[in-house]
């Protein structure tokens, strides 16, 4: 397209202009899904080519999880503190196998947002932004994946498993809507796995991914000998009009059939392919396995993986605190983050993967009447480690009740600055909104730029 | 200005004793007068060199002789203008030259005169190497006309290289002139026979023997002098043209007017634009609104400074008065602009230019806001002639605008008015309000000036065609189409066959496929009303129902009803925006949340039925468009007292006429909530108000909404709205799109045909089906796909079908009407294919090996199944799949094709389709799957 060719682009960013020429694009004919191609089209910045983190895990703690029960332990938590392996760092007696990593992982502890409903905090986590009636805000999963672009053939951003069904609005705060959707997450659902496992899958052999494995109805060669078919259908309507989305149609059958024949694809997703102590050093649990699929996933090529356990390891915990964090929360995140960081160190991809553990908010530092605690954006704690970000490190400091910041405020758009650093990617870009208002990729609170935390890089 | 100009401005020099009245009235006639410093074009052939010399002897050293140096900063030829590329900006470059560079002031060194046409110079370098001169300058070095598209239209048109001259009009038309020295350019358009019209302006001569009615005071310009009419004639060629000029109300003087006086020149400058300090929160500790919407308070923001905060009335940074009224030249209002201190928005009038003057004129006698009867001046609607232009590649259009004032005056507004284009690949603006066509395509001009907001469509065309074939208009939306299509010398497509209009008519209408038996028997049907009676049976079918009720569900919840019933749409819209109690469309109301939040109900209803997103001006005004955060809340105000309780299982709505605060955010879910209704910045009560200002009448205050629905369905906004909505649906893009986000930024594609749509739409009871008859019958709508080489590049024109995906739902109807039966995998589909970005990558996946690719082929007890029951031969059952599916026949080499892959792959080579095996059945399942993985099949066309 001839009126393409000055992009206007800034960088990866559109200014104000291209917005306005979006009403009238001109008859030699570009949608708008085109014209956000251009930033996706973009090589990656040399910057993301040498910065050391080249991928990102999210622990997703869906529901929120309690801060003084777990990296902020405070003298109104049911639980003590106990030492790390770094003097002076402490956490809740809950977390005895990751103390002994703190070397490697660093603490924020004051955190604050903005949001205190699950469905609009975790569109603040996701976003930096409040939830807005006009536009929707892309999700840091996708811009991280759309700034680094894909490796391998293999999906550059996944969710395992799928939030629950009734969750969908969740999960839509994940994708980059202004950003192609290439670079939305993949999202897994087994299906048939038992609900009390999260609907991970766990490692059953005939466990297919829905839309990525060849199903064994329709053998390899019968899916190939269907494109011949297909050229002789296509052919006649082919000779009539060709537009954008036609061209996009088919470079994204290219990219599908690629992926669904890659060899690294398919074992990425086999989480059989691990050994048995391996899969029960992860945990053989929902949150486990997922965090597990992660690292196989990253190592095989995808730059974000969200990882999480929905139904097994639900942290909203309005009723029965104690109970949940001592019986099954802590004890699975203990496990489970506490192999990630083993495991990743030994493989040496500790260095080029942020691990992130995080949820929506915290929890409230007084316990409610049902021995409960319940939504708490005031002051929160965040866990970041590898890719470079320094580890045994603790920013910020809460309250004595873990109820306010004490020090150092720290906003999702401080965190995203900092991850997008790691990752060598420019924290201070905008995007153009379509609606012709520029978002922050790294929008911190007052809608001013986030800035990397300098503690931790 | 001129001699007399001049003087009176040295007259009013230091005015310091001279009492604010007074020099406001000096200020007045100042700007009254002002503004044609630059206005003509002195540079001649015979300064051309003389200039050149002075150019190559001062200049050259850094720029190099041409202009066109490897260093950026010293390029004077690239189209980037550091220092601003006006006439006006580049004689003050020149002039005061720029601190701490090596670019020194020539004041003294050079003459004014010097300094002008140096300055002239300069652009001229520049056009003279893009092969454009705009309106004027020296022509010689421009290469010889014609329309090989490499060679540019020559900016002077010379008639003895052009195809003949057919005809000649004056813009404005018969111009009218309010009050002694009011001013009107001019402008002559020639029609050729090539089809185009160019701007002759520059060749015309124009003569008024009366003079004492209006005279000539400039080569396109006419004075008015006293009250009366006379006649102006432009000629052209061997042609002449005559225009009445009428002069009304001579005599009468003007108040002045803070906005339209010290607005228009921020405007004209640029300042208030929403990317400088008409943007949300101001720029650098500076806020003004944008377009000068809110004069009061940009008085303020000018007299105070400080910057905007979004939903509080407090200010954002330190407050630093961008005026010094006991120095005026230390004012920030007059040192940032001419870069007498560093300004991120650059320079933008000189020192010493007329509008330095009066700005410096206006702080030195107090900053005064409006004298009486200001708002007589407002400007109540623009106009800009020609409206629509269409271009060749280097071709010239000036613009002429002219407003009508609250006083029923009309002024010639064009040098007071900000010009910007909105695609520099198809056009660019050079001078003021003079638009060069780049390159093909189609763009906007848009036009700010005080208040208000307009636009000119201009289309930039490479190939004129002189033969240009006669196209048959069924109705008025072919009138618009065609005629649009024949300004842009594109030709539409022949008329759609008969296989491809029933698809299109039938997935259109009813979100279904043909099946097999309708296409056949349409096919055979030789009646020449056939297509209109089809579109007749459709409206009338249950799938009818169905289909718009699914696209109206989410809208108003009682669609189904309505749809049935082919109610009104107004009606409809009517009942649905006053829902109340337990009736279905409460439920609009009851979405969501838990509460009825009033912002949530505002902007929905205001976004879907009045097509404008007022969200933005929820927490500050609109930040392209007329549409203020105090309109906002008005117009939200009225559902501020609507609530819900919840009584057993059902929520009902009510409106509560009390309206008394409490935090519902910790009430139990039974009980009454109540909405706090303030506007959460100026913490003033929020009043039901419409948006042209007038506030709900206090009795009418307990059903507030039953009276702003029927101020919504009666307000042109709304039959625009709606048919542009219903229109996008049959061609997959809104004459304004997005159908939700009109506005004076996102111009329509088809102006009139908009409004004559919607006046049909109001004159025929607001009626869907009228609606959609009007658009299915006409030609326009059944053009065939097949482009040709005039049109294969138009995607918002309409000069042929364009593919267009189909909704998810459809398709996925589609694809079990293929198969015949119920498709188990439609959860998972539609949340794959839901996806508003498309095609995308899960798509694809999806559709090489998801389960209704490929197991949902293989269930058996399907078409499949009942064909090959019924004995088919290959033949016959290729046509059977084809005409299911694509709804035409396979032509007989694709038959053939298929028959001799089949065979290939088929151990049972010799007749694979009676040979009831395994094999057999695979192999028509795996035509199946190609079929309804095809383009062909996949998008409505």
């Amino acid at each position: 397209m001839r009126h393409l060719k000055n992009s206007g682009c800034d960088g990866n960013h559109f200014k104000r202009r291209d917005f306005l020429r979006v009403g009238s694009l001109t008859f030699l004919g570009a949608g708008l899904g085109q014209f956000l191609e251009l930033s996706h089209a973009l090589e990656a910045a040399e910057s993301v080519k040498n910065a050391k983190a080249q991928a990102c895990i999210l622990l997703w703690l869906d529901g929120g999880a309690s801060q003084i029960d777990t990296f902020d332990p405070k003298p109104n938590s049911s639980f003590k503190a106990i030492s790390t392996n770094v003097p002076g760092i402490q956490v809740s007696e809950l977390l005895p196998k990751v103390s002994k990593h703190m070397d490697k992982l660093s603490v924020i502890r004051s955190m604050h947002t903005l949001q205190n409903d699950h469905f609009q905090g975790t569109h603040y986590a996701l976003t930096g932004h409040n939830p807005n009636r006009s536009m929707k805000f892309p999700g840091f999963p996708s811009i991280i994946t759309k700034e680094l672009g894909p490796r391998n053939n293999v999906p550059p951003n996944v969710m395992v498993p799928a939030m629950a069904k009734q969750k969908k609005r969740y999960q839509e705060t994940f994708k980059g809507h202004i950003i192609s959707a290439e670079h939305d997450p993949l999202v897994i659902t087994d299906v048939n796995a038992p609900e009390t496992l999260g609907g991970a899958p766990v490692g059953d052999p005939e466990y297919q991914i829905p839309d990525l494995s060849i199903p064994k109805s329709v053998p390899r060669e019968r899916i190939e000998a269907r494109q011949s078919i297909l050229d002789v259908v296509d052919r006649r309507y082919r000779s009539i009009a060709e537009t954008a989305d036609f061209g996009s149609m088919d470079i994204f059958r290219q990219q599908a059939w690629n992926m669904i024949l890659s060899p690294d694809v398919r074992k990425a997703f086999d989480i059989t392919g691990e050994t048995t102590k391996t899969r029960e050093n992860y945990g053989m649990h929902g949150f486990g396995q997922s965090v597990l699929m992660a690292r196989r996933l990253v190592e095989a090529g995808s730059r974000f993986v969200t990882a999480a356990g929905f139904a097994g390891q639900s942290w909203d915990t309005h009723g029965d605190h104690d109970k949940s964090n001592r019986d099954v929360l802590c004890p699975n995140l203990d496990q489970t983050l506490s192999a990630l960081l083993e495991d990743l160190d030994q493989r040496g991809m500790l260095e080029s993967t942020i691990v992130l553990v995080m949820g929506e908010f915290g929890r409230t530092p007084d316990i409610n009447p049902t021995a409960g605690r319940d939504h708490w954006p005031e002051c929160w704690s965040v866990q970041l480690a590898g890719g470079g970000i320094e580890g045994g490190k603790i920013v910020g400091a809460s309250d004595e009740k873990g109820a306010y910041v004490a020090d150092r405020k720290v906003s999702m758009g401080d965190l995203y600055a900092t991850i997008y650093k790691a990752m060598g990617i420019d924290w201070t870009k905008e995007y153009m909104h379509p609606i012709g208002r520029p978002v922050k990729i790294a929008n911190g609170l007052d809608d001013e730029t986030g800035t990397p935390i300098h503690e931790l890089i | 200005m001129n001699q007399a100009d001049r003087d009176f401005t040295r007259m009013t020099g230091p005015l310091d004793h001279i009492s604010p009245g007074f020099c406001i009235i000096g200020l007045l006639m100042m700007v009254m007068t002002s503004g044609d410093a630059y206005g003509e074009f002195p540079l001649t052939v015979e300064h051309l060199e003389t200039t050149a010399a002075v150019f190559e002897d001062r200049c050259s050293i850094c720029h190099e002789e041409d202009g066109n140096s490897d260093v950026e900063k010293l390029n004077l030829v690239d189209r980037i203008w550091k220092h601003g590329g006006t006439l006006e900006q580049i004689a003050s470059t020149i002039r005061d030259g720029i601190a701490d560079t090596k670019m020194k002031p020539q004041t003294g060194k050079l003459t004014d005169q010097e300094i002008t046409d140096l300055a002239h110079y300069v652009q001229h370098l520049e056009k003279n190497l893009h092969g454009q001169t705009g309106m004027s300058g020296p022509s010689s070095a421009n290469p010889p006309s014609g329309f090989n598209p490499t060679t540019p239209e020559p900016a002077v048109p010379d008639l003895s290289r052009l195809p003949e001259l057919l005809s000649l009009r004056i813009l404005p038309e018969n111009p009218v002139m309010h009050g002694t020295d009011s001013r009107q350019f001019l402008l002559v358009s020639g029609r050729f026979a090539d089809g185009m019209e160019r701007d002759l302006t520059s060749i015309s001569q124009f003569s008024l023997p009366d003079d004492s009615i209006a005279r000539l005071t400039g080569p396109n310009r006419v004075t008015a002098v006293r009250h009366g009419t006379t006649i102006i004639t432009a000629s052209a060629g061997t042609l002449e043209i005559e225009a009445t000029i009428t002069v009304q109300n001579a005599g009468t003087s003007r108040p002045f007017s803070f906005d339209r006086h010290i607005g228009g020149i921020l405007t004209r400058n640029g300042c208030n634009a929403s990317d400088c300090h008409g943007g949300v929160k101001g720029r650098g500790g500076f806020k003004l609104s944008f377009n000068m919407l809110t004069p009061a308070e940009d008085h303020a923001w000018i007299v105070q400074g400080g910057g905007y905060k979004v939903l509080t009335t407090e200010i954002e940074g330190e407050r630093i008065p961008r005026i010094n009224i006991s120095e005026p030249e230390k004012s920030l209002l007059l040192l940032k602009p001419t870069f007498g201190m560093d300004h991120e928005g650059g320079k933008r009038f000189a020192r010493g230019s007329d509008d330095y003057r009066i700005l410096a004129e206006w702080i030195r006698s107090g900053a005064p806001y409006n004298a009486d009867h200001a708002d007589s001046l407002k400007i109540r609607r623009l106009k800009v002639e020609p409206s629509d232009t269409v271009l060749l590649p280097g071709q010239a259009q000036q613009l002429v605008v002219t407003a009508e004032l609250e006083n029923g005056y009309v002024e010639d507004v064009t040098d007071q008015v900000h010009f910007s284009g909105n695609n520099p690949d198809v056009l660019r603006l050079s001078g003021q309000g003079i638009v060069v066509g780049v390159d093909s395509g189609e763009a906007d001009v848009i036009i700010r000036a005080v208040g208000q907001s307009i636009s000119a469509r201009v289309g930039v065309i490479r190939d004129p065609l002189m033969d240009y074939p006669e196209v048959p208009r069924r109705n008025y939306v072919d009138e618009h189409v065609f005629s649009k299509l024949r300004k842009l010398h594109v030709i539409p497509s022949g008329l759609s066959s008969d296989e491809e209009f029933i698809r299109r008519v039938c997935i259109d209408l009813t979100g279904k496929l043909p099946p097999p038996a309708r296409v056949r028997e349409f096919m055979s049907d030789t009646d020449s009303d056939k297509r209109d009676r089809l579109i007749e049976i459709l409206l009338d079918t249950q799938e009818y129902v169905d289909h718009w009720t699914r696209r109206f569900e989410y809208l108003i919840p009682d669609a189904r009803r309505y749809i049935a019933l082919n109610t009104p749409y107004d009606q409809m819209v009517r009942e649905r925006v006053s829902a109340q109690g337990y009736g279905k469309n409460s439920k609009a109301y009851l979405r969501t949340y838990k509460a009825v939040l009033m912002n949530d109900a505002s902007t929905y209803d205001f976004r879907h039925f009045m097509g404008r997103r007022f969200d933005c001006a929820e927490c500050h005004d609109h930040p392209f468009d007329a549409l203020s955060q105090n309109q906002y809340w008005g117009m939200t105000a009225f559902y501020a007292r609507l609530t819900s309780t919840e009584l057993r299982e059902d929520r009902i709505l009510i409106e509560d006429t009390d309206g008394e605060e409490i935090d519902y955010g910790k009430t139990p879910d039974n009980e009454l909530m109540f909405h706090k209704a303030e506007n959460p910045r100026t913490k003033t009560e929020l009043v039901p108000t419409y948006l042209d200002g007038r506030v709900l009448a206090e009795e009418d205050r307990n059903d507030p909404r039953l009276h702003l629905a029927e101020w919504m369905v009666g307000h042109p906004y709304f039959a625009e709205t709606a048919v542009n909505l219903i229109w996008s649906y049959f061609f997959s893009r809104g004459i304004v799109d997005p159908v939700d986000n009109f506005g004076s930024f996102n111009p329509p594609t088809h102006p009139d045909l908009l409004l004559e749509l919607a006046q049909d739409f109001r004159d025929h009871n607001h009626d869907l089906k009228h609606l959609m008859r009007r658009i299915t019958r006409s030609r326009t709508y059944q053009l065939s796909s097949r482009p040709n080489t005039t049109n294969q590049h138009d995607t918002i024109n309409y000069s042929h079908a364009l593919a267009r995906p189909m909704e998810p739902e459809v398709l996925f109807a589609a694809i079990e009407a293929v198969t015949g039966r119920p498709v188990e995998s439609r959860e998972r589909f539609l949340d794959v294919f839901n996806d508003p970005e498309k095609p995308n990558l899960m798509q694809a996946l999806h559709m090489l090996v998801g389960s209704t690719f490929t197991e949902e082929l293989s269930r058996g007890d399907d078409l499949i199944d009942r064909l090959t029951t019924r004995g088919l031969a290959p033949d016959d059952m290729i046509e059977e799949l084809y005409l299911t599916s694509l709804s035409r026949l396979p032509d007989p080499g694709e038959t053939d094709e298929l028959k001799n892959l089949f065979f290939d792959r088929s151990p049972l080579a010799l007749d694979p389709f009676f040979n009831a095996n395994r094999a057999r059945r695979e192999v028509i399942e795996d035509l199946t799957w190609a079929l309804i993985s095809s383009r062909e099949f996949v998008y409505n066309h």
